[in-house]
């Protein structure tokens, strides 16, 4: 007769795989480039007051493709000097009384202008990191040169993450705002169009979850 | 003897001089925007440490020249124009 019912064996090797805390994980360290916008345990970022024993899981730049707006600007302003005569010559227009000097300096300065530009504007970007330890997340923000911010929560005070795309671009390249709410004082700190932002917010979520 | 604005235009060596006060002007107001931002880029320097492939001290290097090709583009305008 067949045997209804039995007792499972059981075996001694296949155990359900038990959710690890974010801070035991294995972790292959990954190399941060000139151009890196996501990078889990990124190897050799560190931060100022950081603790010997606190790792840093996840190191994050606004995504690469918000930079294409002012790089096509750039260009654009490039090569803008070269058509001013066809704009001047129609309406008679001429700088012929304007010494060649002063004309080569006027030329250095707008190159330099754009060249400060491009600087400010890649500074910006590059400056504008978001960073994830076991102990805290750190957002950093650069915007401008007049303004710039440093915000820290600690794990334990992350009541909740939530991530926002909105629009065709946000979707289709997949960046968005990642933002954290403290349970202290119920401010929201955002890692603003932040790459992968579903990746980011399940990190953070094992985070909270690993100091509930 | 009255200002006449128009004469005072007119005239190229009053030109010349007003091109360069306003040069000098811009020039020294972006040398000051440069200045900011080479110190903004050593004090994240300080609170943020990239290895050193990832460009941190590169970009600082950059801002510092960047620097100086602005303050040497004012001297230039004091001399040459």
């Amino acid at each position: 007769m067949p045997d209804i019912f039995t007792d499972e064996a059981i075996n001694p090797t296949a155990q359900t795989p038990k959710p690890q805390p974010v801070t035991k994980q294995a972790t292959a360290h990954h190399k941060v480039s000139f151009l890196s916008t996501f990078v889990r345990d990124p190897d050799g970022v560190s931060l100022a007051e950081q603790r010997d024993d606190e790792h840093i899981l996840l190191f994050i730049r606004r995504d690469f493709i918000t930079n294409v707006p002012w790089i096509f600007s750039t260009i654009i302003l490039i090569i803008l000097p070269f058509f001013l005569p066809f704009v001047f010559q129609p309406l008679n227009i001429s700088f012929a009384f304007v010494p060649l000097t002063v004309l080569t300096i006027l030329a250095i300065f707008y190159y330099v202008i754009i060249a400060g530009f491009v600087f400010a504007n890649f500074v910006t970007w590059f400056y504008d990191i978001g960073i994830v330890t076991e102990a805290r997340a750190v957002d950093i923000d650069f915007y401008n040169i007049s303004y710039v911010s440093v915000a820290t929560a600690r794990a334990q005070d992350l009541k909740d993450v939530r991530y926002f795309q909105r629009g065709f671009f946000q979707s289709f390249f997949d960046y968005g705002d990642v933002s954290l709410v403290v349970e202290a004082s119920g401010e929201t700190l955002t890692f603003e169009q932040t790459p992968r932002p579903a990746e980011v917010v399940n990190i953070l979520s094992a985070l909270i979850g690993g100091h509930d | 003897m009255p200002f006449d604005p128009l004469a005072f235009i007119q005239n190229f060596n009053n030109i010349r001089l007003f091109i360069k006060v306003a040069f000098l002007i811009l020039v020294g107001l972006y040398a000051i925007f440069t200045f900011m931002l080479a110190t903004k880029i050593r004090s994240f320097n300080k609170i943020l440490f990239l290895p050193a492939n990832s460009g941190g001290a590169f970009l600082q290097l950059v801002a510092i020249i960047y620097f100086f090709i602005v303050l040497s583009l004012f001297i230039v305008t004091i001399v040459i124009v």
